[in-house]
């Protein structure tokens, strides 16, 4: 009886999956025919390099994205890469005896080891620390507990670890500060003679050295060290058990030498002994240089040289100008290397430096000095790594890892870039997609001719595809040509809209221009507007679309808006850039005078099509750009009607503004706008102690609604709730909106709101009992989905609602359709009650989600996809009639035949309905889709540490043939028929006359 | 809609106050004065309620008591009794009258008359006094509770314009539900008819709000505006939608009760007292239809192991099952009834259709040639 079940249920589900895939489903041979993946890892802040031994060639990458990564030397490429979780920040890296990779991360609370060659996790150790300084990690030469293999030390906050490099245990660990509280350790060092030295600051005595014990750990002397100054805590650096800090006043370098059984000896050396001239500021830089260090005075960068015997110091170098020093690299016997990366000359834009590779014992001989001209589009150089390698004539070369302005990376070797890898392109924050230009000349005649006898070639060969008569080269010769089709990566706009730019803004402040058709970079751009200035850091915000020309299409470029913030000086003041969409040059930029809280965009364009925005300074004034008469005028005319919500999720409220008069006392500059007043209208207040906003999603104001109606199997007709100032708003309970796991399911709730944002009005309020944050959301035409986890049935969960307007239940009829009072062209007032009915429902579902959205068609009349970021990284296409509130347990032959498919309380997942295949984004953080100019197909780019683009059809591809279709078969077919007519007809003619002959 | 939010309003009514209480337990009803400080500068008082489980022993008592600054100030009644007591609030805490329904209106089909008489109220501080000092009213559930209303002309000052009442009903858990929502409104004075008549010329807004923890006042206010031309268009029929979760009003929607088309058409009003109608939701729980004993239950269907239903396919009926078979088994007969036909006029050519007569020389034409 079982066995019969389940052989029905796999039959059963075997259909079911034959009937809804083939819709979704890809074949192996279009596999990169239409999708692109591109392996990203972020900006790196630690390197080691493994060149030694017969393996391959590579360097250790740890990133800002939180990812470890193990890069090919000569290539750039990604041997293997592991991203840590969102909130495990990096902050160490190093090698272990030439097999594993060491990392450090979570401040200092889990030690990981990675096997070498393939990334695999060895071993995991995870630490206690006791929170303070940055952490870090010292690979001992020695070996404690005798396995073999030298152990690791582990120093974060104030506690010590010692970590067997074998399998992660702890051998033993130390509290630094056990013995004194005020203690705080900052730099650890090593003895030749295996002794460990801990030098720090305490509160009342200033200086402070600890020595410890390697084998049990214990603190086994504390000595204070007496200096006359107070000393600034920020930083201090151990050379050669030197310790070198600065005094309070930031103008006298304090060193003490600490030698073991001896008392310490402390040198003062005031700055003005060192550098000539007035001392503003200065600063200790972060550099391991050995026996020396590097000191940043009023913007000149001192290389001191410090004598271990006697303390006294000396300045081997100045530095002026835009440089960057590496950590010394142990080259041969006593010779460290050094590599100082200098801009050749001061405020050039050729982007040409000078590398200097210096031994840092003599610092005078130079290993290597050469001239290399890097992008001068990548901006300065913010970090390099510097590697040896004996070259074929026995000598040292060096080659250097450099981490630029925009995140991106190169490897420098012998004044050349071998490989630049664009790695801002992990960190996106922003996306837009612009139409490409219009083909303003077609093609000339002897590009066809020149490639005719491909085309020709390129047919004969899929029509032998087709016919089953192909080779397996030819075979190959027919996936290669698809793969490389030059028709999806011209430049110009194509009959089906599917060849597009895809604008991003990343991290940077960089925004670059990705083709669609095989994910290349058009071009990049290092916003120039938002380049930090050395005292002024930027941050960059939002992309915003700024003139989309329809009219003069032909003679006009889109423009975009970056926006973004400027963090130090002026209090977060904002800072417009607009950027040529086609050339990627930056056409201006503006330093506004107030801090951007809000950027709304107006449906309201002028007369050269720039769209009018709105941006809320913090005290809600609201500015108008552009700043022109003409836009005002313009907006005074829609003043009326504009209305503006800002929600505060930290007190809980969402308050909605109108706008109000001119302000008049401003002085009318362009970098204010036109300044009016705002006055709220109506608020929405959480009650503080049971409701958290976890969510808002607003409805996308350019999505293309087909019908405002949906007509059942009963014929009757259900109008569609389509205000598009409705937002949707999920609330959870305080305990809910952590962890799963903090909130028991009595204390957890999630409350789904509809709010009308011009009145304020609620339209909706439903609670779910026991269930809890996270929610993701997607609201589309009448629709919202949002997805939570229910703690009483511990799975996630899915719910719909669908809004539906009761006030117009009497409009039946096609008349009243067209003339009634809710005809498409009479305004609508959202001061007039509304009367919505909602119905919902819910589901269980698999997955945890990362991102939500849903698929965009031209017009709207194609099915829509859910589009699921899951926890895999994966991209998901869900069938939006799997979530509709309408399903029941057993439909109707009718309600059918409508679409509706029977209830199942959780939904299906299918594996062929991931878009993504056989790929991971990895890290993602958000899906972008965009409408194809063909209604059937929805271009979806997917983004996070990974990009990920393809296209989609939800409900297949009803309006266009396939692009492997055949037409020189169809061709060849309807010829040979002609043919074989016109020749039967001649032998019939014939035959039938010899026939009459006899 | 009305009877959609008198339903919703019951099924939120804590279960625990319909159930018996177990006469196993013993209660002890506690009542206790606070002084509750609040940001105005009169102290009020409330008289507070509460049972203890006897049984429990340890004496820690259950009302809640986080966000309310209570300043103890004595303790005046304690232990009262025990069995006795119980059932005496077993009759108590039924839900009374008919006005427990959220929307109230008058047999004219007003709501809530606001009684528009030329003395306006006295907007007092908010003040709680329990209705269990009454004799007839059950000693625990009910406590009333007053707040103010505000309106601005325009972006005006916030001035006082009535005094909203409503009941604060308490459930033994110590969670607290406003019902019963009174309107009384003062009448516009002459300043503000003027002020209102500029809104209606300038098409501009007039704002309401109320507090937004009406049991304790503080700075967070509710606001709502409407356009004054719409209000003027319903000749003062007032709307006001209460979103209430427990004892806290989280929005305020404010409206006119007619439809107010755009543009907004200027009508002067030919009388100035308001026709309130008050609306008070509180938040509906989200049902459900599935679940997976319910899925078994319903339909017999079968919970694969992945929990995703699969339906149980009906026994097909015999055509259905051997269709397949039948088809290719009935041409098969066809065929033969036709050759079996056929054979007899191959016998005699001269009887076949005249289509056949022409056919068979050229078809099969070879053994006739020489």
């Amino acid at each position: 009886m079982t066995l019969l079940a389940m052989q029905r249920s796999v039959i059963g589900v075997l259909i079911l999956c034959s009937v809804w895939i083939c819709s979704q489903a890809l074949y192996e041979d279009q596999v990169g025919v239409w999708d692109w993946h591109q392996q990203y890892i972020g900006k790196v802040k630690h390197a080691v390099f493994q060149t030694q031994g017969s393996g391959r060639k590579r360097v250790i990458v740890a990133t800002d994205e939180n990812a470890i990564a193990s890069l090919n030397l000569r290539t750039g490429e990604v041997y293997w890469r592991r991203v840590l979780g969102n909130s495990e920040s990096i902050d160490a890296l190093d090698l272990v005896s030439g097999k594993y990779v060491v990392s450090l991360s979570n401040e200092g609370s889990s030690v990981r080891a990675w096997h070498l060659p393939d990334g695999a996790l060895v071993w995991e150790s995870l630490l206690q620390p006791s929170p303070g300084p940055a952490a870090s990690l010292l690979v001992l030469p020695i070996d404690i507990n005798h396995d073999r293999s030298n152990d690791l030390l582990v120093f974060s906050g104030s506690m010590l670890f010692a970590v067997s490099s074998v399998d992660g245990n702890i051998i033993w660990k130390s509290d630094l500060q056990a013995t004194r509280k005020d203690l705080v350790i900052k730099k650890l060092s090593l003895s030749s003679e295996g002794l460990l030295t801990g030098v720090g600051f305490s509160e009342t005595s200033g200086l402070v050295t600890v020595d410890i014990d390697t084998r049990f750990g214990e603190v086994s002397k504390v000595t204070p060290v007496g200096v006359s100054k107070a000393l600034d805590t920020a930083e201090l650096i151990l050379i050669n058990n030197v310790a070198v800090a600065l005094d309070s006043d930031l103008t006298t370098v304090v060193t003490a030498l600490i030698k073991t059984d001896q008392d310490v000896k402390v040198v003062e050396t005031p700055l003005a002994d060192l550098f000539s001239g007035h001392v503003r500021n200065s600063q200790i830089l972060q550099t391991n240089l050995e026996g020396a260090f590097a000191l940043r005075v009023n913007d000149k960068v001192l290389v001191v040289k410090v004598d271990s015997s006697t303390g006294q110091l000396s300045v081997q170098e100045v530095l002026e100008g835009s440089v960057v020093l590496s950590d010394s690299l142990h080259v041969v016997d006593d010779k460290h290397g050094v590599a100082i990366l200098q801009a050749a000359e001061e405020k050039s834009s050729s982007g040409k430096f000078s590398l200097r590779v210096v031994y840092a014992d003599s610092w005078d001989t130079f290993a290597v000095k050469e001239s290399v001209t890097l992008d001068s589009h990548r901006g300065s150089v913010k970090k390099v790594f510097l590697n040896a390698y004996l070259r074929t004539d026995r000598s040292y070369g060096f080659r250097a890892l450099v981490v630029y302005e925009d995140h991106s990376l190169s490897l420098l070797q012998q004044g050349e870039i071998v490989w630049t890898r664009e790695d801002g392109l992990a960190s996106i924050i922003d996306t837009w997609t612009s139409e490409l230009p219009l083909e303003k000349d077609r093609h000339a005649v002897a590009e066809v001719e020149h490639d005719l006898a491909d085309w020709l070639k390129g047919h004969w060969l899929k029509l032998k595809a087709t016919l089953l008569l192909a080779s397996p080269e030819e075979l190959a010769a027919v996936q290669a040509l698809r793969l490389r089709s030059s028709d999806k990566n011209k430049m110009f706009r194509d009959h089906n809209g599917f060849r597009k730019l895809i604008i991003v803004l990343t991290k940077a402040g960089k925004v670059l221009a990705l083709h669609t058709g095989d994910g290349r970079i058009v071009w990049s751009l290092l916003v120039p507007g938002l380049r930090s200035q050395s005292d002024l850091a930027t941050t960059p915000l939002r992309l915003l679309p700024w003139q989309v020309p329809h009219r003069h299409a032909l003679d006009e470029n889109p423009i975009v808006l970056v926006v973004g913030r400027s963090d130090g000086g002026h209090a977060g003041t904002g800072i417009l850039s607009w950027v040529d969409v086609y050339q990627g040059t930056e056409l201006r930029s503006l330093k506004l005078n107030f801090p951007v809280k809000l950027v709304v965009p107006l449906p309201i364009t002028d007369a050269s099509e720039e769209q009018l925005h709105l941006f809320i300074d913090n005290e809600h004034n609201a500015h108008i750009f552009p700043a022109t008469e003409e836009s005002l005028a313009l907006f005074l005319e829609h003043k009326a009607n504009v209305f503006f919500y800002i929600v505060d999720k930290e007190k809980g409220k969402i308050v909605g503004y109108r706008i109000k008069h001119m302000v008049d006392n401003f002085s009318r500059r362009e970098s204010d706008g036109h300044v009016f007043h705002t006055e709220p209208v109506w608020s929405i207040v959480f009650p503080s102690d049971s409701e958290v906003i976890s969510s808002v999603v607003s409805k996308d104001p350019n999505e293309a609604v087909h019908t405002q109606s949906k007509v059942l199997s009963s014929r009757d007709v259900l109008y569609k709730y389509l205000n598009k100032n409705t937002i949707f708003v999920a609330t959870v309970t305080p305990k809910a909106a952590q962890h799963i796991g903090d909130a028991t399911p009595e204390e957890a709730g999630l409350v789904a709101y509809l709010i009308d944002t011009v009145t304020g009005r609620v339209l909706h309020r439903v609670t779910h009992p026991s269930v809890q944050g996270p929610v993701h959301a997607v609201f589309n035409e009448n629709w919202v989905v949002y997805h939570y986890f229910n703690l009483k049935t511990y799975r996630h969960e899915m719910s719909v609602m669908e809004i539906y307007d009761q006030n117009r239940v009497g409009d039946k009829g096609v008349v009243q359709l067209m003339l009634g009072k809710h005809n498409a062209t009479s305004p609508v007032s959202s001061y007039s009650l509304p009367s919505v009915e909602v119905k919902s429902q819910s589901y269980f579902f698999t997955f945890s989600v990362k991102a939500m959205t849903v698929t965009s068609t031209a017009r709207g009349i194609t099915g829509k996809h859910i589009l699921v970021g899951t926890v895999g990284d994966q991209l998901l296409a869900l069938d939006k009639r799997f979530v509709d509130p309408r399903r029941t347990l057993s439909p109707s032959q009718e309600e059918r035949e409508e679409g509706i498919i029977p209830l199942t309380d959780a939904i299906p997942i299918f594996p062929q309905s991931y878009l993504t295949h056989v790929h991971q984004v990895e890290g993602l953080r958000g899906v972008l889709t965009v409408p194809a100019r063909l209604e059937s197909t929805s271009l979806v780019f997917a983004y996070g540490l990974d990009l990920f683009y393809t296209r989609t059809a939800p409900s297949r591809i009803y309006d266009s043939l396939t692009e492997d279709f055949s037409y020189s078969l169809l061709l060849i077919t309807i010829v040979a028929l002609v043919i074989a007519i016109v020749v039967t007809w001649i032998l019939s003619e014939r035959k039938e006359l010899s026939e009459k002959w006899k | 809609m009305l009877s959609r939010s008198s339903t919703r309003l019951r099924r939120n009514l804590p279960s625990s106050i319909d159930g018996p209480i177990p006469e196993s337990r013993r209660w002890f009803a506690l009542v206790v004065i606070f002084e509750a400080s609040t940001r105005s500068t009169r102290p009020f008082y409330f008289l507070r309620l509460d049972f203890l489980d006897a049984n429990l022993g340890n004496g820690g008592w259950r009302f809640d008591i986080r966000d309310m600054k209570i300043k103890w100030l004595g303790l005046l009644l304690l232990v009262i009794g025990s069995l006795g007591v119980c059932s005496a609030f077993q009759s108590d805490e039924l839900p009374e009258e008919d006005d427990e329904w959220g929307l109230i209106r008058e047999p004219r089909a007003g709501g809530v008359r606001a009684a528009s008489t030329g003395a306006p109220v006295q907007p007092s501080a908010p003040s709680i006094r329990n209705t269990a000092a009454n004799s007839r009213a059950p000693p625990a559930a009910d406590k009333k509770v007053q707040f103010t209303l505000e309106h601005s002309f325009g972006g005006s000052e916030f001035k006082p314009a009535g005094v909203f009442t409503a009941r604060v009903r308490e459930s033994l858990k110590g969670a607290q539900t406003l019902l019963k929502f009174r309107l009384s409104r003062n009448a516009f004075t002459d300043a503000e008819k003027s002020a209102f008549q500029t809104l209606l010329d300038n098409d501009d807004f007039y704002s309401i709000r109320v507090p937004a923890d009406v049991m304790n006042p503080g700075d967070e206010y509710i606001l709502s505006s409407v356009k004054a031309r719409c209000l003027s268009l319903s000749n003062f029929q007032e709307r006001f939608d209460f979103h209430v979760d427990q004892a806290h009003v989280i929005g305020v929607t404010y409206s006119s009760t007619v439809s107010c088309p755009y543009p907004r058409p200027l009508r002067t009003p030919s009388q100035w007292s308001f026709d309130s109608l008050i609306v008070s939701k509180s938040s509906e729980q989200v049902l459900r239809s599935l679940t997976h004993i319910d899925a078994f239950e319903a339909t017999g269907d079968e919970v694969s192991e992945d929990g995703t239903l699969v339906k149980k396919i009906p026994e097909k009926s015999f055509w259905a099952k051997y269709w397949m078979y039948m088809i290719p088994l009935g041409l098969i007969v066809l065929n033969a009834i036709s050759q079996v036909a056929n054979l007899p006029e191959e016998g005699a050519p001269g009887q076949g259709p005249p289509g056949a007569q022409q056919r068979l020389p050229a078809g099969g034409g070879g053994p006739r040639r020489r």
